[in-house]
């Protein structure tokens, strides 16, 4: 009974823990792309969160009008250059995105699939915003230009 | 039954082991088939370990008595949740929920969602299976659980009569839910000090567990402390006993921790000091296990001695000196980004603060330690009262108190001298006339005095912060008062929350003054119908009854209580005697206002003059203890919520005010 049991246990264990070999491989999970855009997006949170702390302490008080000033402008100086770097990272996404856009529009010509090109388009539509100013190419969740500065919206 | 519990914890150290290696192996070659079966081990680990469990709980609510474990901590006339709390009652099975709680943990590092801090993971799974190994280890070698008798025995011989109480529930899965829970910290920390990743993910991926670890270990010792109160029969609630202070060091690191990983993330300073203060706390935590299951130091919470006190001693020299020695080799890479730039920062006040907290810690180590270091230099063991603790540790802890107001006084980086004047002297303006008004009212001893005024000091600047957060809320917001409060609270709830728990604190502080320096205590013998009078209280004995079950005797006094000539009702305190175990047990009659605690415990009885004696203690403003600790527990719990995922909309507004963690 005792010795039914235990390889019972034993070959459920043993084929749960090997099951991922025998399975399709999946992707890999770190791509050195993705880990800096991670890293970035980190420092960026954080940054954010200086922000909305020391909007906090002027707002109780803690901060003189000048320290605040100075400061917020100190951490979005420090926000805009990470939101810049984040663009830099994510070009090459974006170069890939152009890539398929175009090959989906081969596609159509040969297997006229004008449903999903439409979707792609709005999607593109969606994701390019430029600049007012400099008119570099801005990603909607921007708050500021990434080349020039200049506040959106 | 019991064989496929073994067999199960067998399994699950195997697996365990293997899901070490193959994390390691699957990072370092960044395979993910080896990752990913790796990671189904922690399930499979977590898996056989509950069921280990399941067997054992299964045998305690069945009353498998050839089990040892079950016939040693239980009976059959037991009711169902102190046959649950049999669970962590004794050595080997609190080991076993220890190992179980932590491969839970495990899993939910394992499979949660993350955004940052996903590299880590491998390294962190395997240093907290490393820890989870070694108590398998000790579960399937000495401290065996499951172990059978060679016949089965009618009955249990049930647990010792002082566990038999509500607080046996919560105190033990709470206070070791907390150290298991500082374990993660200490993985992810170690992960990043292994792949070299010592940016911000590990702090922020472990920011939530270590203030959970920290709130559970706040409960454990709160609890702990209330159950003291009303079942040792002291009149205390806290006896710098070793195990306490084991358990209360951590607290001291932990707390420390969660104040100095907030410098690293707000300006990237502190790197080396928090992986240090991590490693410590962690270390703390398995001394703390250490210190009650080798039986070295006398305690009431010691168990027998197991023969177990050298396999902890040499998990702690290896996770101590090996992270140490990896803390070194990686101190390159952990130059601070930036500098503290004022001495009147908040910054630096956190650095101060965070030096007191580890002084603290240190001191109340040495006096842990004394003993046996007396022991081994002059071969005699002198221990340490509580007058050194107090004298240590107490305005140390003052200082740290103080210092929770001033910080939150000032900015980050620099505070203007004018705009710290104009933030300072309301609350401290408030402070002085409630310590002036105290000193009036006749209250002369200087550290009561100092503690009511640090202590109202720093409620009143949260309290002033609050308003003008408030105030600056409405003019831009307007609405009603309490509804923009509340929108300010929800706002930053790490922030207020540990406003609320700094709160908190200042009301402990507070009723730990009160009953300590303010109590009084008589020994007094009554016949029935004398009265004695205790502060203004007049306490008359009235009768003696007593009741008999199978197992246990209960003698219970009821007097009449009176305060200032108005009548207050009956108080009934008993002393209970288990003829199983052959023991007295006092349950005391408390009476509890927010002034004071009346608190009777009976010493004995005189059978044949029919008198009995009795303990009467007043104790003055204990109650807040109670209130000011589950309050800071509230704030830590406030503070730990998870922010609401926002919307994509949401998002992109999320450039100033947002941001979260």
């Amino acid at each position: 009974m005792n010795m039914a049991i235990a390889l019972l246990l034993a070959a459920v264990s043993f084929a749960f823990i090997v099951y991922p070999f025998f399975r399709k491989k999946p992707s890999l999970s770190f791509s050195s792309t993705d880990e800096k855009l991670k890293e970035l997006v980190t420092q960026r949170d954080v940054t954010y969160a200086m922000l909305k702390e020391l909007e906090f302490d002027y707002q109780s008080g803690v901060l003189s009008k000048e320290d605040y000033h100075e400061l917020e402008t100190i951490y979005k100086k420090k926000a805009i250059a990470i939101l810049k770097d984040v663009d830099e990272v994510t070009k090459y996404d974006l170069v890939n995105d152009e890539l398929e856009a175009s090959v989906l529009k081969l596609r159509r010509k040969i297997k006229k699939e004008p449903k999903k090109v439409e979707k792609a388009s709005n999607k593109d539509a969606q994701i390019k915003r430029f600049c007012p100013q400099c008119g570099a190419v801005a990603n909607p969740a921007d708050r500021f230009c990434a080349r020039c500065g200049k506040a959106l919206k | 039954m019991a064989d496929t519990g073994y067999i199960a914890l067998l399994l699950a150290f195997l697996a365990s082991l293997y899901s070490i290696f193959a994390n390691v192996i699957g990072y370092k070659r960044n395979s993910p088939s080896i990752l990913l079966s790796a990671k189904n081990a922690v399930l499979v680990v977590c898996g056989l370990v509950s069921l280990a469990v399941g067997v054992l709980l299964t045998a305690i609510f069945t009353h498998e008595f050839q089990i040892k474990y079950v016939y040693e901590y239980t009976r059959t006339d037991m009711s169902l949740p102190y046959l649950a709390g049999a669970l962590w009652a004794g050595n080997d099975g609190s080991l076993l929920f220890w190992s179980w709680l932590l491969s839970i943990f495990a899993v939910i590092v394992v499979f949660q969602k993350r955004k940052q801090g996903r590299e880590l993971v491998p390294y962190a799974s395997a240093v907290i299976l490393f820890t989870v190994t070694f108590i398998l280890i000790l579960l399937l070698s000495i401290a065996n659980p499951l172990q059978t008798l060679q016949f089965t025995p009618s009955d249990g011989y049930g647990m010792n009569p002082l566990l038999e109480n509500p607080g046996m529930l919560a105190h033990p899965p709470t206070l070791l839910g907390g150290y298991a829970l500082f374990t993660v910290p200490f993985a992810f920390a170690i992960a990043a000090l292994l792949t070299g990743k010592l940016g911000e993910e590990w702090i922020i991926s472990v920011r939530r567990w270590a203030l959970a670890g920290w709130i559970s270990l706040s409960a454990g010792n709160l609890l702990g402390a209330m159950w003291a109160y009303v079942v040792l029969g002291w009149g205390g609630y806290w006896g710098w006993d070793p195990v306490e202070n084991a358990s209360f060091m951590p607290w001291l690191t932990g707390t420390a921790f969660l104040h100095s990983i907030m410098m690293q993330r707000r300006r990237g300073i502190l790197k080396v000091w928090n992986i240090a203060l991590i490693i410590i706390t962690f270390g703390l935590t398995i001394f703390g296990t250490f210190l009650t299951r080798s039986g070295i130091l006398s305690s009431v919470h010691s168990f027998a001695d197991s023969g177990m006190g050298i396999f902890f001693l040499v998990f702690i020299g290896i996770a101590v000196i090996g992270s140490l020695a990896l803390l070194y080799y990686r101190s390159e890479a952990l130059k601070a980004e930036d500098e503290i730039e004022s001495i009147v920062s908040r910054e630096s006040t956190f650095l101060i603060n965070n030096l007191l907290l580890l002084g603290a810690a240190f001191a109340i180590l040495i006096g842990v330690v004394f003993p046996l270091i007396s022991d081994a230099v002059m071969g005699t063991r002198v221990t340490i009262g509580p007058p050194f603790y107090n004298q240590m540790a107490v305005p140390i802890l003052l200082a740290v108190v103080l210092l929770s107001g001033i910080c939150t006084l000032i900015g980050w980086r620099r505070a203007s001298t004018p705009n710290l004047r104009r933030n300072i002297l309301p609350p401290l303006g408030i402070s002085i006339i409630i310590t002036l008004a105290l000193f009036i009212v006749g209250v002369r001893h200087a550290y009561a005095l100092l503690t009511f005024l640090i202590a109202s000091f720093v409620t009143a600047t949260v309290l002033y912060d609050w308003f003008r957060g408030t105030r600056s809320r409405r003019r831009n917001r307007g609405g009603n008062w309490l509804r923009v409060f509340w929108g300010l609270l929800m706002a930053n709830r790490p922030r207020y929350g540990g406003f609320i728990t700094h709160i908190g604190i200042a009301l402990m502080a507070i009723g730990i003054t009160g009953s300590t320096l303010f109590e009084t205590e008589e020994t007094v013998t009554l016949s029935i119908n004398e009265s004695v009078e205790v502060r203004d209280y007049v306490l008359t004995y009235e009768s003696k009854s007593s009741s008999q079950t199978s197992y246990r005797r209960d003698d219970i006094a009821e007097l009449n209580v009176t305060h200032n000539g108005r009548q207050l009702g009956k108080m009934q305190p008993e002393k209970r005697y288990y003829t199983n175990q052959d023991q007295f047990v006092t349950e005391v009659a408390i009476r509890s206002t927010p002034l004071e605690d009346l608190y009777i415990i009976i010493l004995g009885w005189d059978d044949i003059e029919g008198n009995a004696s009795f303990k009467i203690l007043v104790n003055p403003l204990v109650m807040w203890v109670w209130v000011g600790g589950w309050l800071a527990i509230a704030g830590g719990v406030m503070a730990w919520w998870p922010e609401r995922e926002r919307g994509a909309a949401d998002r992109r507004n999320s450039q100033v005010a947002g941001g979260g963690q």
